[in-house]
């Protein structure tokens, strides 16, 4: 399967970025809950083309605000295959396609449910440190 | 108690641990104080501050030690003539999950704790990006001496963020 240079994930509020600009890693964190017998999962969206950032920067929450206030994290694809190759990373990092209704942008990133809390927030730091650009409101 | 030392050469700084010695019979030990200048609080002044708003008392206690151990070992490299002006100030997050995250982030490598409930899932980590070899290095802060673990994450702070 074709994916693209970039995949984005969106900034909830400012809690995730530091004073001087710089993403955190409890973005990428993963759920404690499997979604099931292998995979923990987390939201992103493929940058297939223009329409994904903007689709991503208008995603509402219930109460009619901006899911996403601060704005979006871009992270290379590339950036990602590397995490994935690292020695202590390798077969407990893996991304999906999952279009959603009203996403055609929508996949995953996935983390397989026996890595160690301690080795999930070593890889949340290394997508956070992959971060090329974060593109704010 | 552990000191330091600079090998000349390679900058690299060792801990060496010492005795305590006895400098004055009639009153005992010498209390050690340690007072931080302005210059040397910006480092942790705001990550201090986030750890006020810690629900979990365990875990801030623990962020806090972490946090001033960190400084009294930088401000004891600073002494050995390191330059600390440059070093950003370290950042430190109350997560969703109960967790606080210590964070120092460079442009080319991040290390950082994550202090939990349960200690054996407190850890560290030290990633580093293509620039610099691509480590991603992590383990528990359970059952390791704390201390020289933090000048061995120190020492590439100080060889690779100037």
């Amino acid at each position: 399967m074709d994916f693209p240079v970039n995949c984005l994930k969106g900034i909830p509020n400012s809690s995730f970025i530091n004073e001087e600009g710089f993403v955190l890693p409890h973005l990428f964190y993963f759920p404690s809950q499997p979604r099931d017998e292998n995979w923990k999962e987390q939201s992103i969206n493929w940058e297939d083309d223009e329409g994904c950032l903007q689709l991503t920067l208008n995603q509402r929450r219930e109460d009619g605000e901006f899911q996403f206030q601060v704005g979006v994290a871009v992270i290379p694809t590339e950036e990602v295959n590397r995490l994935c190759r690292r020695p202590s990373v390798h077969n407990f990092l893996s991304y999906e396609r999952q279009p959603i209704t009203d996403n055609p942008y929508h996949g995953n990133l996935l983390l397989h449910k026996n890595a160690s809390n301690v080795l999930m927030k070593a890889i949340a730091a290394g997508l956070a440190l992959a971060v090329s650009e974060p593109k704010l409101r | 108690m552990i000191g330091y030392l600079q090998e000349t050469e390679s900058k690299i700084v060792f801990s060496v641990p010492y005795a305590e010695r006895n400098e004055n019979e009639t009153f005992g030990l010498k209390s050690r104080l340690y007072l931080f200048s302005p210059s040397e609080n910006r480092l942790v002044k705001s990550a201090l501050q986030t750890i006020r708003d810690t629900t979990n008392k365990k875990i801030a206690d623990e962020s806090r030690n972490l946090l001033l151990l960190i400084q009294k070992i930088v401000v004891s490299l600073q002494h050995l003539n390191f330059d600390i002006a440059y070093l950003p100030p370290l950042t430190a997050v109350n997560v969703e999950d109960n967790s606080v995250l210590i964070e120092w982030t460079f442009r080319d490598f991040r290390i950082g704790f994550t202090i939990e409930d349960n200690r054996e899932d407190s850890g560290w980590y030290l990633v580093s990006n293509r620039k610099l070899g691509e480590i991603l290095a992590s383990g528990s802060i359970a059952n390791i001496d704390l201390e020289k673990h933090l000048l061995w994450l120190l020492n590439f702070v100080f060889s690779h963020s100037q």
